[in-house]
């Protein structure tokens, strides 16, 4: 057992490189894990930069300075964060707290519906569904008190999304504008032996790009077009829902099936079992197909995906470590360790 | 013996890749190259370009060499060689 275990390790981890690599990930997970909290406004920083780099990146190719370059995509995103505070977020709030508020009446008219079923098959144990959907009813109106609470009373917390609102935009302005400066600083930290590092890095932002590039892509179609089909369809809570369709394929498989259950739920409460529940249900079946099986294929024809099943496992590991955050970050993650797959050496190079 | 690219070495060194996802791809990529005798190439079948990108960026952090590429209806067909 002892000889299995040395044998393994001397052939994964002999490469000096690799034990370095391995240490330098482990570092960073590490931070991430015990100061993630503190450093949360850093993080999101770092995520906004570099996203916004790329924009920097194309004013700077076409001749512009990269001070100036750099001003334009701040304001660009300023512009962005105060549209969303001051327009798009009171909506979707109000709409959420809207949403929330309706939850328990449409609980109730499912439980009528079962109530109904069950009267005609008796045989179907009505009471236990019925205490299920008591259960989550019970649940709801706490998420909605909360929701209540949140909005008047939680003033430190308001305070708490003030400062990360300043701080957020500062840090960007300062990681765009200083960009060589924190990159050689990081650079100045690693080992020189360092080319293993440096290979995880490029294929890192080689897929992050495409893979950031593809879904935002993918977020902005299917976002509008659900919008533009629920509001012919004239759905209750269409922005929100919307929203949550756009933002539902940042988690694959999973994403697009715990964003349905509202959808169908809002729209059954709306108009019932009938011919415009049906047909709105089916317009919103066939967006998806065509988001899976012709805008994926498209703008993810660069690389080979990820196997629907080490998708859900991402989902679920990264999940139950970071919450939601690791929910969304699932796959950029599960890249990184297809990176790190990629590169680290065969033992017998 | 020949294989589907024509007289370019034994079909044990063929690497069948085709409908393969991450990390099934990269693990069957790298278990062949390090099975791979020294001197041989490997014959490798692909069913996206996707798949055929991810091989040229192997290649390149690997040290090995496209020495051939085909494209044959829906299939691509790469012939790698050690530098």
């Amino acid at each position: 057992m002892q000889n299995l275990f040395k044998h393994w390790i001397k052939q994964y981890f002999s490469n000096y490189e690799a034990s370095l690599l391995l240490i330098w990930l482990l570092s960073i997970v590490f931070i991430v894990i015990v100061g993630g909290r503190v450093l949360a406004p850093v993080i999101t920083s770092l995520i906004i930069a570099y996203l916004m780099q790329g924009m920097v990146n194309f004013l700077v190719n076409r001749k512009i300075a990269h001070k100036i370059s750099v001003y334009i995509v701040f304001s660009f995103f300023m512009a962005i964060l105060f549209a969303g505070i001051f327009f798009i977020i009171p909506i979707i709030w109000k709409q959420l707290g809207n949403f929330i508020n309706s939850l328990p009446r449409m609980l109730n008219k499912v439980d009528g519906a079962i109530t109904l079923v069950s009267n005609k098959y008796p045989f179907l144990l009505r009471n236990d569904v019925s205490s299920f959907i008591n259960s989550i009813k019970e649940e709801l109106a706490s998420y909605s008190q909360y929701y209540i609470a949140s909005s008047y009373t939680k003033i430190l917390e308001l305070i708490h999304i003030l400062v990360y609102f300043i701080l957020v935009p500062f840090l960007v302005f300062f990681f765009l504008r200083d960009k060589d400066m924190f990159l050689g600083l990081i650079k100045s930290t690693l080992p020189n032996q360092r080319r293993l590092i440096m290979q995880v890095a490029s294929e890192m932002n080689r897929q992050i790009a495409n893979y950031i590039r593809g879904k935002g892509i993918e977020i902005l179609v299917a976002g509008l077009v659900t919008y533009v089909v629920f509001l012919f369809f004239g759905l209750n809570y269409a922005e929100l829902l919307a929203i949550l369709v756009g933002l539902s394929v940042l988690i694959p498989i999973v994403g697009v099936l715990v964003v349905s259950i509202p959808v169908i739920l809002v729209a059954l409460f709306q108009w019932g079992g009938t011919e415009q529940f049906l047909a709105l249900t089916i317009a919103f079946a066939i967006i998806q197909i065509l988001d899976g099986n012709v805008l994926v294929p498209v703008l993810f024809s660069d690389a080979v995906g990820l196997h629907p099943v080490i998708i859900i496992i991402s989902v679920l590991i990264f999940g139950s470590i970071w919450g939601v955050l690791g929910v969304f970050f699932a796959i950029p993650l599960a890249t990184l360790l297809k990176a790190v797959i990629n590169v680290w050496p065969v033992n017998n190079e | 013996m020949s294989n589907h690219l024509g007289n370019m070495g034994p079909i044990s060194n063929y690497l069948n890749l085709k409908n393969l996802k991450c990390p099934a791809f990269i693990l069957k990529l790298k278990s062949a190259i390090k099975n791979l005798p020294q001197g041989k190439d490997l014959n490798i079948a692909s069913s996206t370009t996707g798949q055929v990108n991810e091989i040229k960026n192997f290649c390149m952090l690997h040290d090995f060499r496209i020495v051939m590429e085909e494209k044959k209806g829906n299939c691509y067909y790469l012939l790698i060689s050690r530098n």
